[in-house]
C-alpha cells in the first residue's frame, strides 16, 4: 500500500514542493554560513600554535564567548566585507606586495587631510629601510 | 617593543647618540574591532583606552579624527598617516587587521604575517639588529 501511495501523483507533488522549499531554505543558510566562516578561511587566515591556542580557549570558555561572537551581527558584517574584498580582488586584481619585489604604490592621507603617496615616502627614505606598521586603534 | 624599535633605530632626532638607520611609518587602516562591527566585548582590552567607543569610519574625516585620537591617547611619537578611503594600502598590502613590512630601495625586504598572531615586532627588531647591531634593551618578544 505504501508503495502505491508513493507513486501517487499527489505525493510526488508534495515531495517535490518539500524538496524545493528545503533547497530554498538551505541555500541562503549555506550562504550565511559561508560568510560567517569566511573570516577564518581567507579574511585574515591566521595559522600557527598561538592561533590554535586562542581558538581552543575561546571554544572551551564557559560563557560561550566564541559562539556569541560568531553569531553576532557585527561579525557577520565584517565577514561579509572581507568576502566582498576577496572576490573583488580576485576579479579585479591589483599589484600586491610580495617579498623581494617592488613595493606597490598606494594613496595615503596625512593628518592634515592632504593626499600623499607611499611611493614618495619610499623615495624619500631611499637607502635606509622604511618600516611600515599597519593597523588601527582597535 | 614598537617604541623600543622607534627610539633605538628610527628616531629622526637621534637614537641615544647614534643616527637613525630606518624610518618608521605607521599607516592607520580600517578598524579591526569597531564598536558597530566585529566588536569583542569579552576582550579585556575592550574597555581600555576608549576602545569600546571606536565606531567604523564612515568618512575620511572620521578616520583622520580617530587616528588623531589614537595619537593623543597613546602619546604616539611615530609618523602617522591614514589609508585612503578606497583602502589602497589594505588591498595592496593585505594589511587588515595589522601587519608589518620593511621596504628598502623600493623593494619589499620583509613581509610580516597577519596580526594579531603573526604581527611580530621582534622579527623587525631582529632584522634591524642583524644589519645595524643590537641597540637598546632586549624586551619581551611578541
Amino acid at each position: 500500500m505504501a508503495r502505491i501511495s508513493l507513486c501517487c501523483w499527489h505525493n510526488v507533488k508534495i515531495m517535490a514542493s518539500t524538496l524545493f522549499c528545503l533547497s530554498l531554505a538551505v541555500l541562503p543558510l549555506s550562504l550565511l554560513f559561508y560568510f560567517w566562516v569566511f573570516i577564518f578561511i581567507s579574511g585574515s587566515s591566521p595559522k600557527g600554535k598561538e592561533y590554535d591556542k586562542f581558538i581552543m580557549n575561546m571554544c572551551s570558555s564557559s560563557d560561550f564567548a566564541f559562539f556569541k561572537t560568531l553569531l553576532s551581527w557585527g561579525y557577520f558584517k565584517r565577514s561579509f566585507k572581507n568576502c566582498c574584498r576577496h572576490w573583488r580582488l580576485t576579479f579585479f586584481p591589483v599589484q600586491f606586495a610580495k617579498l623581494g619585489e617592488k613595493a606597490p604604490d598606494a594613496k595615503l592621507i596625512d593628518m592634515a587631510g592632504n593626499v600623499k603617496y607611499l611611493a614618495d615616502y619610499i623615495k624619500q627614505s631611499s637607502s635606509i629601510p622604511l618600516i611600515l606598521n599597519m593597523g588601527s586603534y582597535t | 617593543m614598537m617604541l623600543d624599535i622607534y627610539y633605538n633605530y628610527c628616531n629622526p632626532i637621534g637614537c641615544n647618540g647614534s643616527p637613525a638607520v630606518a624610518r618608521f611609518l605607521t599607516i592607520y587602516i580600517e578598524e579591526a574591532h569597531a564598536r558597530d562591527e566585529w566588536w569583542l566585548p569579552e576582550s579585556p582590552e575592550a574597555f581600555a583606552g576608549g576602545k569600546a567607543c571606536i565606531l567604523n569610519h564612515k568618512t575620511m574625516e572620521e578616520r583622520i579624527t580617530t587616528a588623531r585620537k589614537f595619537q593623543e591617547d597613546f602619546a604616539f611619537p611615530c609618523e602617522l598617516v591614514c589609508d585612503s578611503f578606497n583602502e589602497d594600502v589594505n588591498d595592496r598590502y593585505g594589511a587588515w587587521p595589522e601587519r608589518l613590512y620593511i621596504i628598502q630601495d623600493g623593494v619589499v625586504v620583509y613581509q610580516g604575517g597577519h596580526g594579531p598572531f603573526d604581527y611580530k615586532l621582534a622579527e623587525v627588531k631582529d632584522w634591524l639588529s642583524e644589519r645595524y647591531g643590537l641597540r637598546g634593551d632586549i624586551m619581551t618578544r611578541r
